[in-house]
């Protein structure tokens, strides 16, 4: 194995050659924070919150697609790089809709996260234009809702769905303040070669892609003394609903299993 | 390659037309920047140019006399770079849209104070931070009509008027 | 009530037509049709291969045709009261439960689909305290279920289960080893050639529609000589599911998969055919595997979709004389 010898932060390390800055610094602790990047599914240097100082270098490089070199030398927290992740973060911010409290992802969001860990203040932009108003959420789909107000442009779900599962329903169209992530020809999501397996909605860091929200029907039936209301559970739901109240993945939702007793049929 | 600015103005090109007092050399394209009058006895090479804030670039040169408000000019060529963003990255794509607005502000007349401390910061920004060389240079008209012609924005926002007279203004005694 | 119930039974019916197709010589390889999303790929992208797919409808559908007459008779419930919810890790089970055809019961066999999230979510609404929830047993009759049901939520889980169940009604021996560990684990596609009887069965499993492309690919191309293929939509199975907790990312899909067979494991019983429940429905309602009434309530048929519009050549449906 070839390594290569840099310095991160001042503190020298030893990398195998072709990783990524992001790599070697999180080798010796150093979390560069990132949005876009996706560890073995979206590496595109897009939302360039992941800059770093490069000695050398004209301008800021982004640690997830900047391969590392020999004698290197890497600064990750200067007050430049500080400065143009916290303006980049509100530039982002300055293009979302600020309902992060009626937002499905409200304290479960990367961006929310994000802006939380940066302190990010007021956004500074007086009554800034938005690339999407609500009248393109598109929500014909029965499976997934996709708001693309609420798109940051990672293009996480586009990776996933072509890479992953070979589908590519949805791609980056239009260009400049225009970009938006949807179908061809910004077609209906329910239109289109959608296999509505929903692993968008999984990568997705805010609320631009998630699953339609029916549970309003099920209260609206639970509460009708009328309707008798069967409930199944697949199989996969016990090792998972746990994780929803902050439980370790894989905890059985049933700690203790039933004894075989006789039928009661 | 290093003959002056004035010699190409004045010698080769005849000097401004209408007579008209000579401004500025707008270099090197949409992703150049503006050389004031001060300088039209400098060389031209690439590194005076860029010691100036501009860049040799496209190699296109264009000479703007009196009769032109730089925050207009500035706010052309950004629209131009504004339009080119291919919308990869967010600093390029959201950015050049959010110093557009600012100068569209500042030129209908509603700029307010703070506006060009904000404008710089972007600016420099998103030279350093953004992923291609579209974005990394889309400041630059900018930042250099900044630097020699700070006033004329100025005037623009503390005094609502436009010095060329190209910008629209409310009327005077009109609150913005 | 659990799906697991229906998971047992759709191994019933999955492994008695497996059985079928390989002694009287019908369509193989095999191909599993729990999985909604990969069900809708297939009928868009690979509309030629349909009739590779088990008929057997998801223990999901299984469920809702069986809780709105099964059940309903069992309870002396109008099936037009009930109202059938699932919960489920996946948001194309929301897809799957809109379709046309499943509506077997004489309504809308299932009525309308959660995911985890949205479980998630009404609980933590009315302050469910996790740690203080009491223990308790699903309802009969459709509660009862084995591990084999279990693992139907990992990659390559439905093979398993389907093997324990196959071997034993084929062979009338007790399986060697109950673990079929190769087809486990987050390996793209993998393969595993098992000695039932006198037969060498040649199975294969993939999760992910890319890799489901690869032996589709196979299948189309005339090179593929399995028996039986589990395919699963997403990433590691059903764990991995699109309407599962956020994140789910690859560590976290790694520790789903471990509770799931620590579960299999921890059950007193872990092979769908000794489910008594099962046998019970057998008995009292159903009949036989493949039977008359199976036939109407736990099978279906398939669309040729096509990617923009409906192939040319192709019949509305497969198989194309099923009379649902």
């Amino acid at each position: 194995m070839a390594t290569v010898s840099l310095t991160i932060d001042n503190v020298k390390v030893e990398v195998e050659q072709g990783s990524t800055i992001l790599e070697a610094a999180k080798q010796i602790g150093v979390n560069i924070p990132t949005l876009c990047y996706m560890k073995d599914i979206n590496a595109i240097g897009a939302c360039r919150i992941c800059v770093v100082e490069v000695q050398g270098a004209r301008a800021l490089q982004a640690a997830c697609v900047s391969p590392v070199a020999e004698g290197m030398v890497v600064k990750t927290n200067s007050a430049a790089v500080r400065a143009s992740r916290k303006m980049t973060l509100e530039l982002i911010q300055s293009n979302h809709p600020q309902e992060c409290n009626t937002c499905q992802r409200n304290t479960n969001c990367e961006l929310q996260a994000l802006s939380e860990a940066m302190a990010l203040g007021d956004i500074r932009f007086v009554r800034p234009a938005q690339s999407h108003s609500k009248d393109d959420i598109d929500n014909s789909s029965p499976s997934i809702v996709r708001d693309p107000r609420k798109c940051i442009l990672c293009r996480r779900c586009v990776a996933v769905c072509e890479k992953v599962q070979g589908v590519k329903c949805i791609s980056t169209m239009n260009r400049g303040f225009e970009t938006v992530v949807a179908p061809p020809f910004n077609q209906s999501l329910n239109d289109v070669n959608c296999a509505m397996c929903g692993q968008c909605s999984l990568v997705c860091p805010t609320g631009a892609i998630v699953e339609v929200d029916d549970t309003g029907k099920v209260w609206r039936a639970l509460d009708d003394a009328n309707k008798h209301v069967v409930v199944q559970t697949a199989p996969a739901v016990r090792v998972a609903i746990a994780e929803e109240f902050g439980m370790e993945p894989g905890t059985l939702a049933q700690a203790s299993w039933w004894q075989p007793s006789p039928p009661r049929l | 390659m290093g003959i002056t600015l004035r010699e190409i103005v004045y010698d080769i090109g005849g000097g401004v037309e209408g007579d008209k007092e000579f401004k500025a050399a707008q270099t090197g394209g949409p992703s150049g920047g503006c050389i004031p009058a001060a300088y039209l006895d400098t060389p031209i090479d690439y590194e005076n140019l860029a010691a100036l804030g501009s860049i040799v670039g496209s190699g296109g040169m264009i000479i703007v006399d009196e009769g032109t408000c730089m925050v207009d000019l500035a706010k052309f060529y950004l629209g131009f770079t504004q339009d080119e963003s291919c919308g990869k990255c967010s600093p390029c794509r959201i950015g050049t849209k959010r110093m557009l607005e600012i100068l569209e502000r500042i030129t209908k007349g509603l700029g307010k104070e703070g506006d060009l401390d904000l404008l710089v910061e972007l600016a420099n920004s998103i030279k350093a931070s953004a992923l291609c060389g579209l974005g990394q240079t889309a400041p630059n008209p900018i930042l250099s009509t900044l630097r020699y012609f700070r006033d004329e924005f100025e005037a623009h926002i503390k005094d609502k008027t436009c010095p060329a007279g190209i910008c629209k203004m409310p009327r005077k005694g009109l609150k913005s | 009530m659990d799906t697991d119930f229906t998971a047992d039974l759709t191994i019933m019916e999955e492994g008695t037509e497996f059985i079928k197709r390989v002694t009287s010589g019908g369509v193989l390889p095999m191909i599993t049709s729990c999985s909604p999303g990969w069900i809708k790929y297939i009928e868009m992208y690979y509309p030629d291969l349909l009739a590779h797919l088990s008929t057997c409808k998801s223990p999901q559908q299984m469920f809702g045709a069986l809780a709105k007459t099964f059940y309903a008779e069992k309870k002396g419930i109008d099936p037009a009261n009930i109202y059938s919810v699932s919960i489920m890790p996946c948001t194309a089970k929301k897809f799957e439960a809109q379709r046309d055809e499943l509506t077997d019961s004489g309504y809308q066999d299932v009525d309308v689909v959660l995911t985890t999230r949205e479980l998630g979510r009404m609980l933590r609404e009315i302050g469910v305290d996790w740690d203080s929830l009491p223990e308790e047993n699903y309802d009969d009759p459709m509660g009862l279920s084995t591990g084999a049901a279990v693992i139907f939520g990992a990659t390559g889980g439905v093979m398993e289960a389907a093997v324990r169940t196959v071997y034993e009604i084929l062979t009338k021996q007790p399986l060697p080893d109950i673990n079929l560990t190769p087809v486990r684990g987050m390996e793209g596609i993998k393969e595993a050639t098992l000695k039932v009887g006198d037969l060498d069965v040649k199975v294969a499993v993939a999760h992910t529609l890319g890799n489901a492309r690869k032996l589709l690919d196979k299948i189309r191309a005339g090179e593929a000589d399995y028996h039986f293929i589990e395919i699963m939509c997403c990433p590691g199975g059903c764990i991995g599911g699109g309407g599962q907790p956020i994140p789910t990312n690859l560590d976290v899909r790694l520790k789903r998969i471990a509770g799931t067979y620590k579960a299999d494991e921890e059950l007193p019983l872990r092979k769908s055919h000794e489910n008594p429940a099962i046998t019970a429905i057998y008995e009292q309602f159903l009949g036989e595997p493949l039977g008359e009434k199976s036939h109407k309530l736990l099978h279906t048929f398939y669309v040729p979709r096509g990617v923009y519009s409906k192939p040319e050549g192709l019949p509305d449906k497969v198989p194309s004389d099923d009379h649902h």
